[in-house]
């Protein structure tokens, strides 16, 4: 019994979309998945000068409970499957911010035999943010275009 | 990790049976160069004979060596490994080198000697393959367990995909690169 | 004084809807799309091994008991505390503190013996653990 997803095109219900989108994007839990150097850059978005927090972005450390992941560094091969079962363990509706050179197309190593050329060969994304590493204040913009494509969202049509 | 001719020369005197020459006697690091079958022998006798003493195995590295002619033919020569032992008295270290041949490249494991030995030759397993005999725990340490091939040769061949995910990103810039336009 | 529990009633009503309604708001909104690979436990992405229920440790029983028993003991002289002021007025009130110091007394026997085998410290250490094995023995 959802409605997610369920009213036909035809139904208008523009404040409750509105106010729906606005709670959403104001409350993205996003996924610690800090692979390497842009790891440091995310924790310092953490930190209190660049606090991603007051944007009601909270970390988790578990996919259960958070609606964004930020993968931020290089995905290998090894670890790619591991991030595959991750990203289908969080519930939707999930968002993707791939940070950083490396998780957008392989980056430096993108020539090395243990690296995935971009994480999208393995979930989609929904924001690419580049940089190596990006700046904290990058990472905001990030998540700001973000909660601008949650608020466009149309929650309940189809 | 101070290398000095003189504890080369002493270690080449008190293998003696065993024959070891010393290779790079100018340079910074003098290696003394065995045969890979007396690699335990000379080990044993590193860490256990009182004038010499080493307690520490700082590295154990791994190369392929090749011959590269000018069309890019690469003509494989063997492989060489290098054990780094040092000793904590006087922190001095020698470096003991091996060579080995060509096809299935194999040598003894020292990891009942030296704990640590089993990453480093695990290592060199996983991305030279070489084989270490009598190892306690010989599998692939930084790759996927399912990976087919030895990265760090020169004849590397990388497959189109591993496991699905393809290994090469189409060039999505391609339209606006200078020189396609 | 009636009317007074009329408006608990009605605060406690308010509060339950509240709380069923918006459980229901969310359940008729959020998306529902179970598939195997999203219900697998979560082990760090990983794919799970073994079981997740597993043995624990036997000092949260024994700790669960006593706090029952003591639980008990507290629950039942609390009303005396209540009402000890009417028995002081009725002049029964030496007789009262009497039973109540007797009551405590026989439960502070059995405090003295789980102290005394070891129960109440919660890092075993060898003494305790010899200690009961005289015990049993």
């Amino acid at each position: 019994m959802s409605l997610y997803q369920e009213l036909p095109d035809n139904v208008f219900i523009t404040s409750i979309d509105d106010v729906l989108g606005w709670s959403r994007k104001h409350s993205l839990w996003w996924m610690v998945f800090g692979l390497a150097c842009c790891s440091i850059e995310l924790m310092h978005t953490g930190g209190p000068r660049a606090d991603i927090e007051r944007f009601g972005a909270a970390p988790r450390g578990t996919p259960r409970q958070s609606d964004l992941i930020i993968i931020a560094g290089t995905l290998t091969y090894k670890m790619a499957s591991r991030l595959k079962l991750l990203y289908e363990q969080m519930a939707e509706p999930r968002y993707v911010i791939s940070m950083g050179s490396c998780s957008n197309c392989g980056g430096l190593f993108s020539s090395a035999y243990s690296v995935v050329k971009g994480v999208d060969q393995i979930i989609p994304v929904d924001i690419y943010l580049q940089g190596c590493p990006p700046r904290p204040e990058a990472l905001l913009e990030a998540l700001v275009a973000l909660q601008g494509k949650v608020q466009k969202e149309k929650f309940l049509r189809k | 990790m101070k290398y000095s001719i003189d504890i080369c020369e002493k270690l080449v005197q008190l293998v003696s049976p065993v024959s070891a020459e010393i290779i790079q006697r100018e340079s910074k690091m003098p290696i003394v160069k065995i045969s890979a079958q007396e690699v335990r022998k000379v080990i044993q006798i590193a860490v256990s004979n009182p004038g010499l003493k080493f307690n520490f195995l700082n590295n154990i590295s791994g190369t392929h060596l090749t011959e590269i002619s000018e069309e890019g033919d690469i003509k494989s020569r063997g492989f060489a490994l290098l054990y780094v032992l040092s000793r904590s008295d006087d922190f001095s270290s020698v470096v003991i080198g091996v060579d080995l041949p060509d096809l299935n490249p194999s040598v003894d494991s020292i990891d009942d000697i030296f704990g640590s030995a089993n990453w480093f030759e695990r290592e060199i397993y996983d991305l030279l393959g070489v084989v270490f005999n009598n190892s306690c725990d010989l599998r692939r340490i930084m790759l996927p367990d399912d990976w087919v091939g030895h990265p760090l040769r020169k004849d590397f061949q990388e497959k189109s995909s591993y496991n699905g995910i393809p290994t090469t990103r189409e060039d999505e810039l391609a339209a606006v690169r200078v020189d396609n336009l | 004084m009636l009317r007074e529990y009329g408006s608990v009633l009605i605060f406690t009503l308010l509060s339950i809807g509240f709380m069923f309604g918006m459980l229901f708001v969310s359940k008729i909104i959020r998306p529902n799309r179970p598939n195997p690979m999203k219900n697998s436990p979560y082990e760090c992405g990983e794919v799970p091994v073994g079981n997740a229920w597993v043995n624990f440790n036997i000092r949260y029983y024994i700790l669960a008991l006593i706090f029952l028993l003591f639980d008990v003991e507290i629950v039942l002289i609390l009303p005396v505390a209540v009402v000890y002021k009417d028995w002081i007025n009725n002049g029964t009130g030496l007789i009262a503190l009497i039973e109540l110091m007797l009551f405590v007394a026989i439960l502070l026997v059995a405090l003295i013996y789980a102290w005394g085998r070891g129960d109440l410290s919660w890092i075993k250490g060898y003494k305790s653990s010899e200690k009961s094995e005289t015990n049993k023995r």
